[in-house]
């Protein structure tokens, strides 16, 4: 087949143009696709050789992306969304709150606060949602529990009532072996 | 250079013999079972050819065709919302950006390029109108793609269209050195996903181009859409996304032949 196979010059269309038009092929012999490509070019030419287009990619911001900064600021992210069964008209509380806000802000005379009635209007799991500082004091507790545990362990381990009914996540081989290993530092 | 009608009109016997060479080479490739190109979805064509046809009508039927701008009544098929829903706005991480693809992104959403809908739309529909009268003339039609996860619903597509598919290891010189392989090039290739397994170009983009074969390929925002002559920009990974391309090209292809199959017998 004539044709050069230099693929970075010029489109496939002109390449088969010029081989028409010095007659290395004929009007026959034209490619299948060489009409409809005439008649619907594509929009861009399919040319290697062309300058890097200078398009700046612009962010994509909301106005309402204020509230969610001061939503997460105050309340984190404590929410897991499952993609596998996800239900696309379910929402985030974060959306919730912003829906919220906004239809607040729409009424005729929105209340003093609304950024926190419309956080009351929000419940995570039933129960009121809990701060970014809430939570971390909440933990802390939690530590402490473990850290009481941690001393009473020969205790803890024969207790089994205790340990179910308190639920604390703690595997207690895991424990003993740190603990050895801190020994073994201590001692040497 | 426009190819008036006379001009086709004047054609002798000789063109004749072009046209029935053409296409019985294109029924012997279609219908051989072992060959190495299409090999991973050979079958039957879906619409026979009528052999008794000369190709004078072909050439008058198929430049009538050109003269609509949606013959085959296919571009209605996309719409935004379709696009919105099967996922295809969504770009990779702006790190991962081809400089080329810049044009074709509507903006970058926390890190996430997001993909102009608008202009996909567009460029689909054109890559469907193209796709579809290169089936119209007969043409073979060569599905690409190197997505392991989507390979099975591409070649099932070819498949189902009567066309071929070509998803696995590409061994160089498929379309280089098709002379000593006892193939046929395809007058299409429509690459579903035009990285390979290792996310750089697929060879058969730039074979395509050196062999003067046209493409239709869906390029990502991590894709180079320079050498593809009908890009159409959108998520190329989403299994959705590749649904919703695998059935629009599946359509556009059936419409062509069907209109060929009308044309003949009105």
């Amino acid at each position: 087949m004539a044709g050069s196979r230099l693929d970075k010059f010029g489109t496939i269309f002109k390449r088969v143009q010029g081989l028409l038009r010095s007659g290395a092929w004929s009007e026959v012999d034209r490619p299948l696709w060489y009409d409809v490509y005439e008649k619907f070019p594509p929009k861009v030419a399919p040319l290697y050789e062309r300058p890097v287009p200078k398009d700046r990619v612009r962010p994509i911001l909301y106005p309402e992306d204020i509230l969610r900064v001061q939503f997460h600021k105050i309340y984190g992210n404590m929410e897991l969304e499952d993609l596998a069964t996800e239900d696309p008209k379910s929402k985030t509380n974060c959306q919730k709150f912003v829906d919220k806000y906004m239809e607040l802000m729409a009424t005729e005379s929105p209340p003093d606060d609304v950024f926190q009635t419309a956080i009351a209007s929000l419940d995570f799991h039933g129960k009121p949602l809990q701060t970014k500082k809430e939570r971390k004091n909440s933990q802390e507790m939690k530590g402490k529990t473990k850290i009481s545990a941690l001393s009473n362990i020969n205790e803890l381990y024969n207790d089994e009532e205790y340990y179910v009914e308190n639920k604390l996540d703690i595997d207690i081989t895991e424990l003993l072996e740190n603990t050895i290993e801190e020994d073994d530092k201590k001692h040497w | 250079m426009a190819m008036s009608l006379v001009n086709v009109l004047r054609r002798n016997f000789q063109t004749f013999c072009t046209f029935e060479f053409r296409r019985q080479s294109s029924l012997y490739v279609k219908t051989a079972g072992n060959f190495r190109l299409y090999s991973s979805a050979s079958s039957q064509p879906t619409q026979t050819v009528d052999e008794t046809e000369t190709g004078w009508d072909d050439s008058v039927r198929n430049a009538k065709a050109l003269q609509h701008d949606d013959y085959f009544n296919i571009k209605h098929l996309v719409t935004i919302k379709e696009l919105f829903s099967a996922n295809v706005h969504l770009g990779h991480k702006s790190g991962c950006r081809n400089p080329f693809m810049a044009p074709y992104i509507y903006g970058n959403r926390l890190g996430l390029d997001i993909i102009d809908l608008e202009q996909t739309k567009t460029l689909l529909q054109d890559a469907l109108n193209f796709t579809a009268h290169i089936a119209y003339r007969g043409g073979i039609i060569l599905f690409i793609s190197r997505n392991r996860q989507t390979l099975p619903l591409v070649e099932e597509t070819a498949r189902e269209c009567g066309e071929y598919a070509h998803c696995r290891y590409w061994k160089g010189g498929t379309f280089t050195n098709v002379t000593s392989q006892f193939t046929r090039l395809p007058e299409l290739c429509i690459f579903i996903n035009c990285l390979n397994s290792v996310f750089d170009t697929h060879i058969a983009v730039v074979d395509s181009a050196k062999l003067m074969i046209p493409s239709v390929g869906v390029v990502d925002t991590n894709c180079d859409p320079r050498l593809i002559s009908y890009p159409v920009p959108g998520n190329d990974d989403t299994p959705v996304a590749v649904e919703y391309y695998c059935r629009l090209f599946k359509a556009a292809i059936m419409a062509g032949k069907q209109k060929h199959v009308e044309d003949r017998h009105a």
